[in-house]
């Protein structure tokens, strides 16, 4: 091992943030190597927790940048490893978002969807949420009020796709347009760290 | 009901959970209760499902959101059964508590803690349920004037479940440590064994359905028993 060497700094993150992570570091010119986990996994978080693990193993001690919510059950012991940093947030959408604005349209009621998940919408309802077309929709309505997309501007808006969860789950839609500062600055203050 | 029958069951009963078949759920426990009850449903099918289904969902690799809804829909016309069943029998139940029962701040994730209310009630506890995302000082102020017993709280993530140390400042702060007790629950203290005692908690448990137990155990314990 060449001790001489400084450490290279790797992000690990999940792979819903792909466009706007990859416009964020190059729009800032940031040359770090990223490496995504599935965003499916964030219905099974010990096979995510796995995952992020088994990376960050293979990384050695490289300065790691964890880009992800609290979506295992053990996010809180990467304080404890002097050379990772998890952006704080305890969901990408409130990474997003915003803690203020997350925290509204919980309250609220609304069922989130990011962009990366709506072009996998069949896949996210039906087989990881195990939400079938004969429980979709009195879950949803029994436990949300309505659908937040969340439009970073990476996407053109899928309506289409959007009526046809909308039509799946019972509920309507609204459209909230936001910018990625909360992500560029949560993601900045944590490799200034 | 011969063991080897019994086990065919409960192994139908999850099944038919996992494949998200509420009715055909149903309709195991029907078929049980014809012969039983469905009373001796809830130790006999229920109680095992539960714990598989908490093992498969610990293990996150087998279950889904959805087939917990499923679940808590079968418990749900179980206990409606279970009510009818009680009154044709003229069964009574002396009131428990009262439970001062909701979801810790900023958690609005209410599947688990209304499968709790369920067993509570059957158990014959009167619940106060405060519903999602509340303020830790509700808690106390709702228990200090229903004269609850008990406060239980329910969170899914971790850092929503550390709000719930803020509910144990409130209930010492007031001094009403050796008045009420502390349960709490949800996914994450079903991860993390310890995580009750770090919150302030007095007790967790795996499932729903052992919950009425652990809330009588506080109970004979602010009784002095």
């Amino acid at each position: 091992m060449d001790n001489n060497k400084s450490k290279e700094r790797v992000i690990i993150s999940c792979s819903i943030f792909k466009k706007e992570l990859e416009y964020i570091l190059a729009k800032d010119n940031l040359d770090i190597k990223i490496e995504f986990v599935n965003s499916m996994l964030h219905m099974k978080p010990m096979a995510l927790e796995n995952a992020i693990d088994s990376k960050i193993e293979k990384l050695n001690e490289e300065d790691i940048t964890i880009v992800l919510g609290e979506c295992h059950n053990n996010t809180d012991k990467y304080k404890n490893i002097k050379n990772i940093h998890k952006i704080p947030g305890i969901n990408c959408m409130e990474i997003v978002l915003g803690s203020e604005n997350y925290k509204k349209f919980s309250r609220e009621g609304a069922f989130f969807l990011l962009p990366e998940w709506v072009t996998r919408w069949k896949e996210v309802f039906n087989i990881e949420l195990g939400l079938n077309d004969k429980i979709a929709k009195p879950f949803m309505r029994e436990m949300h009020k309505y659908l937040c997309y969340i439009d970073t501007g990476f996407y053109d808006v899928p309506v289409d796709q959007l009526n046809e969860i909308s039509e799946y789950v019972g509920l309507p839609y609204v459209i909230f347009k936001t910018d990625l500062g909360n992500l560029e600055n949560a993601i900045k203050r944590t490799i200034d760290e | 009901m011969e063991d080897e029958l019994l086990a065919k069951l409960r192994k139908n009963l999850l099944e038919a959970i996992l494949e998200g078949e509420k009715d055909r759920a149903c309709s195991i426990i029907a078929q049980y209760a014809k012969e039983y009850s469905y009373t001796d449903s809830l130790q006999a099918l229920i109680e095992p499902c539960l714990e598989d289904f908490g093992n498969d969902w610990g293990n996150g690799e087998r279950v889904s959101l959805g087939q917990g809804y499923i679940l808590s829909k079968v418990v749900e016309d179980t206990y409606n059964h279970i009510v009818e069943e009680r009154k044709r029998n003229n069964v009574t139940h002396n009131l428990k508590g009262p439970v001062v029962i909701g979801n810790i701040l900023d958690d609005c994730h209410s599947l688990g803690r209304k499968l709790v209310i369920t067993f509570l009630k059957l158990d014959g506890w009167e619940v106060i349920d405060l519903g999602d995302d509340i303020p830790p000082k509700d808690f106390v102020d709702v228990a200090v004037e229903h004269n609850a017993p008990i406060i239980a709280i329910s969170a899914m993530m971790l850092k929503n479940a550390l709000n719930i140390k803020l509910v144990r400042e409130e209930i010492n702060r007031r001094g009403l440590k050796d008045k009420i007790r502390l349960a709490v629950g949800g996914a994450i203290f079903t991860q993390r064994r310890n995580l009750y005692k770090e919150v302030g908690g007095d007790g967790s448990t795996m499932n729903a359905i052992q919950v009425p137990e652990m809330l009588d155990r506080f109970m004979k314990e602010l009784k002095g028993d």
